[in-house]
C-alpha cells in the first residue's frame, strides 16, 4: 500500500464574506448535511495539516487534530470548498497522480498540488498561501469541479445537492442498525412509540444516544446527531442535519443546526443555517420565502446579492440567542453572540442586542457574552477555558467596525 | 527610453557632455543633467527642457580639470519633467552619482527599505534607488565596484546604468540589463552611451553589453563581468558613421523602428503591473477607491487612439462587465453629452497634448466626471488634467503615424480590464489565463515581425491599388479601422475598415477584382462567421488578404494571400494582428514613395481643434 498523501487546508482571504460563519470556527469546520470538510479530507489522508486564521488557532487544535506530512508532494484545499463526499475520490486520484495543478472556483484557489521541490512560505499565513500558490505557476487543471463556499447563502444553497451522497456515506461508515426500511439508528437511541419515521423519500439516521420523543414527525432524508433530543410533538422534515447534543422542537425544514444549540419549543425554522451554542427561545420563526415568491436577496460584506434561491432563511452566527416570538426575515444574518428581540427585518451584527421593535440597538458587552457562555457551557458540563474567552475577546474587536457601520449602529 | 553618455579620459568637461546628449535629443527628451567628476568631487547640473550649451553656466564646467562624467537626457517615467526628477541622481552625501535608463519594478519595496534605515529621497523616480542602493554598501566596508555590484543584483526590472564615484578617480561603471548599453573605446578615454549616435566623432570601435553585464571603464582599460562577477570576454565591433541612420537604429524610417521596437515596448507597458500572485494587474497611478464607484466607463480619444479605445470598450465590457461608451473626443464635447453619476471617462492620447481629447476631458471633468488618463508623455497636459492615470512606457514616437504607442495602449487598456474585471466578479482562472498570455505577446509580437519580409512581398502585389476594404468582426473590427487608417495616413491610398457583418448592409456593393479587401480573421470565437463573409467576397469577385491565426487551414485556402499571428486568447488578437498591417502599410508607402515619417497635411501630436 502507498503511503498516503500530505494535506494542508489552508484559509484564504475571502473569509470576511462568509460571516458570520466563520467568524469563530475554521471554514473546514462548517458542518453541511452531516460533514465538515475537515472530516472529508481525512477520509483522503490522515496527512492532513492546516493553516487558519491566527484568532482561531488554539481553539481549532482541540477539535481538529494535525496529522504529520511525509515526504512527496502537498495537496493544498481551500478550506472553503464545500464537504462533499463525491470529493474524496477526485482528491484522492489528483493526489495519487502526482502531477502538480491549480484548480479554481470562482475568485478562489479550490486546490492545488504543489511538488515537494517547492517549499511553501515560513510561517505560513492564510493570505500568504494563494500568493505562493499562484506564484508557483502551477499548471491550470482544465476541469472546475470543486466549488467553495463564498457566502453564508452558499452553505444553505448546497443541502439539497450534498444530502443524498452525505448521508449515503454515513450509513455506509457508521455502525447503524436498520430497525425498520431506511431507518437507521446507533446505540442507545430511543424512539416514542407515537413517533411518525417517514423515510419514503430519504432515509431517517438518528445517532447514538438520540431521543425522539412523543407524537414527533420526522422526515428523511435527515441526520441527527449524537446525543441530541427531538422534544414532543415536532415535525423534523427533509434535509435537516442537526449536531450533536442539540434540543431540536417545533417545525424544522432543509437547514444545518450545528453542535449544542437548542431549538426546543415551537415555531418555524427553514432553509437555515444556525452556529452552535445557539438558543432560539419559545416561538421564534424565520421567514424562508418572499411573499412575491421571487429570488431572496442577501446583503454580505457590504454587498447586495442575489442569492439564486426562492427558498432562504437565515443564517445565524455562533453564540446567538433569540428571545420569545422572534421572527426573522428571510435572508438574513444574525451576528456572533447577538441577542435579538422581536422583529429582525435587518443583518445584525455581531455582539449587539437587537430590538429595533423597542426602539434600540446596543452593543452587547464582551463581559455579557462571556457569562452567557460560561453558564450555557456549564448546563452541558463543558468547561469554559481561557481560548473559549479569548476567541470570544477575538471577534468582538475584530466585529468593532461592522457594529459601528451597520445600517442601525447600536448606541454604545 | 532615456538617453545616457558617460566619459572617462583626458577630454572630460560639460563641453563633451552636453555634445553627446545633444546627438540624443533627436528622440525628444524633457529635461537633461550631468555629474563631472575632478579632484574635489562631483559637481552636478540638472535642467528642464532641451539642452543648449549656453545652459552650461557652471564656473570650471566647461575648463578642464575633470577626470570624467556621466550625463543624461530623461523622457520622464516615474514623475513629471523636473530639475528634482532630472538625473544624475546622487547618494546623501553627494559620493555616488548614477544615470539611468529603463524601469526598476521593485523600486517601491526598495525604497521603503532604504527609508526605514533613515536614506532620505529628494525625487519621485525609480533611479534614486540606486545611488543609495551603492552608499549603503560603500558605508558598508565594500568597494565601489563590489557596492555597485551589490546593488545592482538587488534590482527588479530594466535598466542601462552609468555610476561614478568621487573616491574613485578615473572609474566609470556601466551596467545593462533590458535596456541598451554600448561602449566606445578611444584612445586614451573611454565612453558608454545607450545610443551608438551619442559615440560619432569619437571613436567607431564598439562593445555592446548583453543583459546581466556589467563593466568598469578606465582611461585605458575595460574589464566586463556577469553578476557573478566573472569575467566576460566581449568582441569589438565597428561602426558606420551614418548619424541619421544610427538615430533610426539602422532602419531607414523612424516608423519602421518603431514598428520593430513593439516586442520591447508591449513589455514595457505591462512590466512590473502583472501581479500573478493575486491574479489581477496593478496600475499604481489610479486609486482603487475611484475604479469601485465607477459603474460605467466613457472613452475619449482621436485617431488611432479612438481605435484603441473601441477595442478599450470590448475589453472593458467583456472582462470587468462594465458599460463602455467610446466617442470621439471632437464630437464628445459638442453634443451637450450626458454625464450620469459614477462615470469615469478614460482619455487616451499618445502625445498626451491632442487638443480635442483635451478639451473633451476639461469638458467631461466639468459635468461631475472622473477622469484617468492613458498617455505616453509623463507630465503632459491630459495626464495633469486628469491628476490619475496610467503610462504606457512605450518611448518617444517619432514617425507620425502611430504604431508602438497603439499596441502599447491596448496593453494598458487590457490591464485596466483585467483589475476592474477582478473587482468585479471575473474569475480567477479566467485571470490567471488572460495574464498569462499577456507575458506571451513580446515573443509573439517578435514571430510576427519575423515575416515581415513576406508582407513586403505581399505589399508589392497590392501597392498599385487606388481602394481598399478592411473588415474585422468584434476584437478585430477596431484593428480593420487601423489598418485602414495606417493606409491612407502615410501611402494615400483609400481604405476603409468596416465590420464584416456590415458589408452585406451596403459596402459589398464595391467588391470587385479592383477592390482588395483585407480580412482579419484571427479570433477563434467569430471565426465561423468571417468564413462566412470571406465567401459573400470571394462570390463577388473580390481579391482577399487574410490575417488568420496560425494552424488555420481553411482562411489560406480561401484567401489569395495569408498572413499568420501565433495563437492567443481573443481580447488579445488586436495586439498581434495590428503588426502586419502596419507593416502593409510601410511598405506599400514605401513603395509608392511617399515619406513614411513626414506624411504629407499631417502633425505628430494634433495640438489644435
Amino acid at each position: 500500500m502507498t503511503t498516503p498523501g500530505n494535506i494542508l487546508v489552508f484559509e484564504d482571504h475571502h473569509l470576511d464574506r462568509t460571516n458570520p460563519i466563520t467568524l469563530t470556527r475554521p471554514a473546514f469546520g462548517i458542518t453541511c448535511c452531516v460533514y465538515t470538510l475537515y472530516d472529508i479530507v481525512r477520509m483522503v489522508s490522515p496527512r492532513v495539516r492546516y493553516v487558519v486564521r491566527p484568532h482561531l488557532e488554539k481553539i481549532v487544535a482541540r477539535r481538529f487534530p494535525q496529522g504529520e506530512h511525509a515526504g512527496g508532494p502537498t495537496l493544498y484545499i481551500n478550506a472553503s470548498l464545500a464537504p462533499d463526499v463525491r470529493y474524496v475520490e477526485s482528491l484522492r486520484s489528483l493526489l495519487a497522480r502526482g502531477k502538480p495543478f491549480l484548480s479554481t472556483s470562482g475568485q478562489r484557489i479550490a486546490a492545488a498540488l504543489v511538488p515537494e521541490r517547492i517549499s511553501p512560505p515560513s510561517p505560513a499565513a492564510p493570505a500568504g498561501i494563494p500568493r505562493f500558490l499562484l506564484e508557483s505557476n502551477l499548471p491550470l487543471e482544465e476541469s472546475e469541479g470543486l466549488r467553495t463556499f463564498d457566502y453564508p447563502f452558499h452553505v444553505v444553497g448546497a443541502i439539497r445537492d450534498l444530502f443524498p451522497a452525505n448521508l449515503d456515506r454515513k450509513i455506509r461508515d457508521g455502525q447503524f442498525t436498520e430497525i425498520r426500511p431506511r431507518v437507521f439508528v446507533g446505540r442507545g437511541v430511543r424512539i416514542a412509540d407515537t413517533a411518525v419515521l417517514h423515510a419514503d423519500d430519504g432515509p431517517i439516521v438518528l445517532d447514538n444516544d438520540v431521543l425522539v420523543m412523543d407524537f414527533c414527525y420526522l422526515r428523511g432524508p435527515l441526520y441527527v446527531g449524537p446525543n441530541s433530543r427531538v422534544i414532543e410533538r415536532s415535525s423534523v422534515k427533509e434535509f435537516t442535519s442537526i449536531g450533536n447534543t442539540c434540543k431540536i422542537g417545533g417545525e424544522v425544514e432543509a437547514s444545518i443546526i450545528e453542535d449544542y444549540t437548542n431549538k426546543q419549543h415551537h415555531g418555524f425554522l427553514g432553509h437555515s443555517y444556525v452556529g452552535s451554542w445557539v438558543n432560539l427561545g419559545a416561538g421564534t420563526s424565520t421567514s424562508d420565502l418572499k411573499n412575491t415568491y421571487g429570488i431572496v436577496r442577501m446583503e454580505c460584506a457590504g454587498e447586495r446579492i442575489d442569492t439564486g434561491l426562492q427558498f432562504m432563511g437565515c443564517v445565524i452566527g455562533d453564540f446567538a440567542k433569540a428571545a420569545i416570538n422572534t421572527s426573522i426575515f428571510a435572508g438574513k444574518l444574525i451576528g456572533v453572540a447577538s441577542m435579538i428581540y422581536g422583529y429582525v427585518g435587518q443583518n445584525v451584527p455581531s455582539f449587539c442586542n437587537y430590538a429595533r421593535s423597542f426602539g434600540q440597538v446596543t452593543e452587547c458587552p464582551l463581559e455579557t457574552a462571556i457569562q452567557t457562555q460560561k453558564r450555557m457551557f456549564a448546563r452541558r458540563n463543558v468547561e469554559q477555558t481561557d481560548d473559549d474567552i479569548a476567541l470570544l475577546s477575538a471577534v468582538f474587536e475584530m466585529t468593532r467596525e461592522e457594529r459601528s457601520i451597520s445600517s442601525e449602529p447600536p448606541v454604545l | 527610453m532615456c538617453g545616457i553618455f558617460g566619459y572617462v579620459g583626458p577630454r572630460a568637461n560639460a563641453g563633451i557632455l552636453v555634445e553627446a546628449l545633444r546627438r540624443l535629443e533627436y528622440r525628444g527628451y524633457d529635461s537633461w543633467g550631468i555629474a563631472l567628476a575632478g579632484a574635489d568631487g562631483l559637481r552636478v547640473q540638472r535642467e528642464v527642457g532641451r539642452i543648449a550649451e549656453k545652459s552650461v553656466q557652471q564656473d570650471g564646467f566647461l575648463s578642464g580639470g575633470w577626470w570624467g562624467g556621466i550625463a543624461h537626457t530623461r523622457w520622464a517615467t516615474h514623475g513629471p519633467p523636473t530639475v528634482e526628477n532630472a538625473h544624475p541622481h546622487l547618494s546623501s552625501d553627494g559620493q555616488v552619482a548614477v544615470v539611468h535608463n529603463g524601469i526598476i519594478e521593485n523600486y517601491h519595496t526598495l525604497k521603503r527599505t532604504l527609508e526605514s534605515e533613515g536614506y532620505r529621497f529628494s525625487s519621485e523616480t525609480d533611479t534614486e534607488v540606486i545611488p543609495h542602493l551603492v552608499h549603503r554598501f560603500l558605508a558598508a566596508g565594500l568597494s565601489f565596484p563590489s557596492a555597485f555590484l551589490h546593488a545592482i543584483r538587488l534590482l527588479e526590472g530594466a535598466y542601462g546604468i552609468a555610476a561614478v564615484c568621487a573616491k574613485e578617480p578615473g572609474l566609470i561603471l556601466v551596467a545593462r540589463k533590458g535596456s541598451p548599453m554600448v561602449i566606445g573605446l578611444g584612445r586614451h578615454e573611454m565612453m558608454c552611451a545607450s545610443d551608438p549616435a551619442a559615440l560619432v566623432g569619437h571613436t567607431r570601435r564598439v562593445i555592446y553589453l548583453d543583459d546581466g553585464e556589467w563593466a568598469a571603464l578606465r582611461t585605458d582599460s575595460f574589464e566586463a563581468h556577469d553578476l557573478d562577477a566573472a569575467p566576460v570576454t566581449k568582441e569589438v565591433q565597428e561602426i558606420a558613421f551614418d548619424l541619421p541612420a544610427i538615430e533610426r537604429g539602422g532602419y531607414p524610417h523612424f516608423m519602421l523602428k518603431e514598428i520593430f521596437e513593439q516586442p520591447e515596448t508591449v513589455r514595457n507597458a505591462f512590466r512590473g503591473r502583472i501581479v500573478r500572485s493575486e491574479g489581477t494587474a496593478k496600475l499604481g497611478g489610479i486609486d482603487d477607491k475611484l475604479l469601485r464607484r465607477t459603474q460605467r466607463c466613457h472613452i475619449l480619444a482621436c485617431g488611432t487612439s479612438w481605435h484603441a479605445g473601441l477595442v478599450g470598450k470590448y475589453l472593458l465590457e467583456n472582462l470587468a462587465r462594465m458599460p463602455t461608451q467610446v466617442s470621439y473626443a471632437a464630437e464628445f464635447r459638442y453634443a451637450n453629452p450626458v454625464i450620469e453619476r459614477n462615470t469615469l471617462v478614460i482619455a487616451i492620447s499618445q502625445s498626451g497634448e491632442t487638443a480635442d481629447t483635451l478639451a473633451g476631458v476639461r469638458e467631461a471633468i466639468l459635468r461631475g466626471a472622473d477622469a484617468i488618463g492613458i498617455c505616453n508623455v509623463v507630465g503632459s497636459s491630459i495626464a495633469r488634467e486628469c491628476g490619475q492615470g496610467v503610462y504606457i512606457h512605450a518611448g518617444p514616437e517619432i514617425g507620425v503615424a502611430s504604431t508602438k504607442a497603439f499596441t502599447s495602449q491596448l496593453v494598458v487598456l487590457a490591464l485596466l480590464a483585467i483589475h476592474l474585471g477582478r473587482m468585479r466578479g471575473m474569475s480567477l482562472r479566467d485571470a490567471i489565463q488572460f495574464l498569462d498570455a499577456m507575458e506571451r505577446l513580446p515573443d509573439q509580437v517578435r514571430q510576427v515581425l519575423d515575416c515581415a519580409p513576406l508582407v513586403e512581398e505581399v505589399a508589392r502585389k497590392y501597392k498599385d491599388s487606388t481602394n481598399a476594404l478592411y473588415v474585422g468582426r468584434l476584437y478585430e473590427y477596431p484593428v480593420a479601422l487601423e489598418g485602414a487608417l495606417k493606409l491612407k495616413e502615410i501611402s494615400y491610398i483609400h481604405a476603409e475598415g468596416i465590420p464584416a457583418a456590415e458589408l452585406k448592409h451596403g459596402p459589398i456593393a464595391l467588391v470587385d477584382p479592383d477592390m482588395p479587401t483585407v480580412v482579419l480573421a484571427a479570433q477563434q470565437g467569430v471565426l465561423d462567421k468571417m468564413k462566412g463573409n470571406v465567401q459573400e467576397i470571394l462570390a463577388r469577385g473580390g481579391r482577399i488578404l487574410a490575417v488568420a491565426r496560425e494552424g488555420d487551414e481553411e482562411i489560406p485556402r480561401l484567401a489569395e494571400h495569408t498572413l499568420f499571428i501565433p495563437p492567443t486568447l481573443d481580447p488579445l488578437v488586436p495586439i498581434l494582428a495590428v503588426i502586419p498591417l502596419q507593416l502593409l502599410a510601410y511598405y506599400i508607402a514605401v513603395m509608392r514613395g511617399c515619406d513614411v515619417d513626414r506624411p504629407r497635411n499631417l502633425a505628430k501630436s494634433v495640438t489644435v481643434e
